[in-house]
């Protein structure tokens, strides 16, 4: 009988690796983590929570200034440096916090760079410049994904920033390019126009936010297009050139012709792509495509005791995604059973209004040849959403003909993102229309429009003309 | 629409196939050409591919499950595609073959187990909407979900006509919390689980006897010695022993017999079984009409089929059908040993090594080549004096070398 610890390595310090090696911990596991540059990772030093700390600022920003219509006046100013030391403050009391999590799990934290010497080995090069050799038990990889550079003629002009460097910048710029409307670009537009610059968003797909509900994105576009955003769709970025202060960004647009966008600063924003070439995946013969670890939803990797999550796999690139993994992967090393299903992940873009999505969208639906059935609320018709400012927004179901079953919920408006856990969780317990109908929900909230939407799916919403 | 993975007729005597390990769980990525699951078939082990590239939604047939040929294993279609059943053969297959059933247990919880009377059944509103329209009796089911919960797929699989969900086995049910193991398990399967079925089988049923004869093979081992100098084909040892094995046989037919039921059959062909030893098993290919073919074309024939055997490439039918078997395990030192039978053969004959012994000739001291031949019968079917006389007629063809090849 042995009182031996299965000893776990995880690589990366973000929401995949630090939730790994917590639970790991939890589970009765001698957890060591390395990180070869800041705890929190991409999520809480330069991705998700610098990002809604600037789109907080704006949110008050913009509400501040446009007041009056409450009867609140007041001439607003606004100090971007200040935004960034408290984007900056949040960021460390976060990062603190993981560490102290850390600490009280008793996991190990070792700041280094790590890399495979074979499949049971890896060498930590510290950033004190020692270098370890050790054999593993159980490993998990969670190296997170960077920003990907699209060969374009002329990027490398100084007025392209990736994500990181348009969170860092110290002033707003004029004006910006978005090179890429997905979630990243259209957040970041939402930042900066509406502390005053003027953005224009090139995206290359028939629609910005393309993985989301078609209908919906249409009322984030139009939203944006209010605010002084300027979109293109099917639009190709043919070339960038460095005029001294600003960039000549020419696209060839949807009809074929082209045109030149000047801009202060290009933010390129077309995608990510998972972080592995230091690890040198190919010592250990661990499969990937191109630099994305292959793993079956038990996070296991085609090598035993490897176990990889989160942005490097390549897929769903989110920070709660990772976070889940990293328990099943956890789980997984420590020998309990688990797996890891991706059907109640909610995808949220924080933009003003918000964007929350989970499940089918309706072009999926249709895609998969399922047989559903629509039911929408517009948020004009309900109390709460009137008085935050919100109505025009709406919550969409997309429900099963025959059984009338969750298979995708939809919400455009304030605190969409809070409010689709209600219908994360719906889908998780296989509940149909009725479940949600038959609970209560709180008045006034914009909550009690998910469940005129339900009602909506049997045209007996109260607050609306059912059609 | 989801594609339907039947079990295709591997060998044409084929009939049905066990189900070995799942190489792929529900919810893989699939692409068409991949491998899914193993077929154990007597003792060949195949891999049954994908005929669709998508994800595998179903898994319709389980490990150790018996199923005829075109029986439904899995459905390989879209993510998040609702399986719909009812447009599948399965509700249309006759009552015998229920070789569907099983609720899934991969993701970690338990089967069917009896209910306490009263208990509330959790099951998620979709499965039980689904249960009432196809009118399934959850009651004895316990779902895949968290608790034991039944949703929709666990319903979709207990689609049956009758009211019996069978489920002999006592699955016990699975905590969340898996005990660690210090001893080293893997489950009896593939090839290992047919031989120790099949062994246990023939040591059971045949009372056997086993006689050990002592062959002088000094002349035998000269005599290929010449024939190997001066050939191009390199006989062994074993081609002789399998040529006057077969003459001897085409010489005693009353050897190669079977009992099946109460009734003895009398083959005519002489199907020699070679029994091949693999790295986690053994196999037995047969040389059919072995008394037909002269040394080197049996010589050939033997190379090939013990070449293919250790390579897994053996067709199902060449390793069936045999008569009689030889086992020649002489090249591992052993002296003399008791072979089970393979049935439905009534004997076979192991192969001893080959010793120096001394002996006196004409007053002098002499060293002979000396092998055993340990020949196992059952003994319902012949007794000692016939073996013993079969075993003699072996003795001398393998003495007087020339013979064999005469």
């Amino acid at each position: 009988m042995s009182n031996k610890k299965v000893k776990v390595i995880v690589i990366g310090g973000g929401p995949g690796g630090y939730v790994a090696a917590i639970r790991a911990a939890q589970l009765g596991g001698e957890v060591t983590l390395v990180e070869k540059e800041y705890l929190g990772g991409t999520c809480l030093n330069i991705g998700c929570i610098p990002t809604k700390s600037l789109l907080h600022t704006a949110k008050i920003y913009d509400e501040a200034k446009n007041g009056a219509i409450c009867g609140v006046i007041a001439s607003v100013k606004l100090d971007f440096t200040k935004a960034q030391e408290r984007k900056e403050a949040i960021t460390e009391r976060l990062v603190r916090g993981v560490k102290g999590l850390l600490a009280a799990n008793k996991v190990k934290v070792i700041m280094g760079l790590v890399s495979f010497e074979s499949k049971d080995t890896i060498k930590i090069e510290t950033t004190k410049g020692e270098t370890q050799t050790l054999k593993f038990e159980k490993i998990i990889i969670a190296t997170g994904s960077v920003p990907v550079m699209p060969r374009i003629p002329g990027i490398e002009a100084k007025q392209c920033i990736d994500s990181t460097g348009a969170l860092n910048l110290q002033n707003v710029p004029k004006t910006m390019v978005i090179v890429g409307g997905g979630v990243i670009g259209v957040e970041i537009a939402t930042v900066y126009c509406t502390l005053g610059c003027q953005v224009t968003i090139v995206e290359m797909q028939k629609e910005i936010l393309p993985m989301m509900d078609r209908e919906l994105t249409k009322i984030i576009r139009l939203k944006l297009t209010q605010t002084g955003v300027d979109i293109y769709t099917e639009a190709k970025v043919i070339s960038i050139k460095d005029d001294g202060d600003e960039a000549k960004i020419t696209v060839e647009m949807s009809d074929g012709a082209s045109k030149v966008f000047n801009c202060e600063k290009a933010l390129i924003s077309i995608g990510r792509k998972a972080n592995t070439d230091a690890l040198e995946l190919h010592k250990a013969g661990i499969l990937n495509d191109r630099g994305k670890i292959t793993v079956n939803n038990k996070m296991e990797t085609n090598i035993n005791d490897i176990y990889a999550i989160g942005d490097c796999t390549g897929k769903s690139m989110l920070a709660h995604v990772a976070s889940a993994q990293g328990e099943v992967a956890a789980e997984k090393a420590l020998g309990y059973d688990s797996i890891f299903n991706i059907k109640t992940n909610p995808s949220c873009v924080y933009t003003n209004p918000e964007f929350a999505s989970v499940g089918l969208t309706e072009e999926r639906a249709k895609e998969q040849g399922i047989d559903y059935i629509v039911g929408k609320f517009p948020l004009m018709a309900n109390g709460k959403s009137i008085i935050m400012g919100g109505e025009d927004g709406m919550i969409k179901f997309i429900v099963g003909k025959e059984y009338n079953e969750i298979l995708g919920a939809h919400i455009v408006g304030p605190r969409a993102t809070d409010l689709i856990a209600e219908c994360a969780l719906a889908i998780a317990l296989e509940a149909t229309v009725n479940e949600i109908v038959a609970t209560i929900h709180a008045h006034p909230t914009i909550g009690e429009a998910i469940r005129e939407a339900a009602l909506a799916v049997d045209k007996r919403a109260i607050h609306m003309i059912n059609h | 629409m989801a594609t339907e993975i039947r079990l295709p007729q591997l060998g044409l005597t084929m009939t049905e196939g066990t189900i070995g390990n799942w190489l792929k769980l529900e919810g893989d990525t699939i692409k068409k050409g991949e491998p899914l699951v193993e077929i154990i078939t007597d003792k060949l082990t195949s891999e049954i591919e994908s005929e669709a590239d998508g994800v595998l939604l179903a898994i319709c047939a389980h490990e150790d499950e018996d199923i005829p040929v075109q029986g439904l294993l899995c459905l390989v279609g879209a993510e998040g595609e609702q399986i719909n059943i009812q447009d599948s053969s399965i509700k249309v297959k006759k009552k015998e073959e229920s070789e569907f059933v099983k609720v899934e247990k991969k993701e970690a919880e338990p089967n069917t187990v009896k209910r306490v009377p009263g208990e509330r059944i959790k099951i998620s509103p979709l499965a039980k909407k689904t249960a009432n329209k196809m009118n399934v009796d959850y009651s004895e089911i316990i779902g895949s979900a968290l608790g034991g919960r039944i949703i929709q797929k666990d319903i979709l699989k207990n689609i049956t006509n009758e009211k019996n969900i069978t489920n002999e086995k006592n699955i016990v049910i699975k905590e969340k919390v898996l005990p660690k193991v210090e001893e080293r398990r893997e489950k009896l399967s593939g090839m290992r689980k047919v031989i120790a079925e099949r062994m246990l089988k023939s040591h059971n049923e045949i009372p056997c006897v086993t006689q050990n004869v002592k062959l002088d093979v000094t002349e035998l081992l000269e005599f290929r010695k010449k024939i190997n100098e001066g050939g191009e084909r390199k006989f062994s040892v074993n081609d002789f022993v399998l040529k006057a094995v077969a003459k001897a046989l085409a010489a005693n037919k009353h050897i190669m017999v079977s009992l099946d039921g109460d009734e003895i059959v009398y083959h005519e062909h002489v199907n020699i079984g070679m029994a091949v030893a693999l790295d986690d098993g053994l196999i037995v290919p047969v040389i059919k009409d072995a008394d037909k073919m002269g040394i080197e074309a049996l010589s050939v024939i033997a190379k090939d089929l013990a070449k293919r055997a250790r390579e897994g490439k053996l067709e199902m039918d060449e390793y069936k059908g045999s008569t009689f078997t030889i086992s020649n395990i002489g090249m591992f030192h052993v002296e003399a040993f008791t072979p089970i039978i393979n049935q439905p053969d009534a004997a076979i004959l192991g192969v001893c090594e080959i010793q120096d012994e001394l002996a006196l000739d004409e007053g002098q001291v002499v060293v002979r080549k000396k092998m055993r031949i340990s020949m196992t019968y059952d003994h319902r079917l012949m007794n000692g004096t016939i073996a013993a006389k079969f075993e003699i007629s072996i003795k001398n063809l393998l003495e007087n070398p020339m013979n064999i090849i005469l």
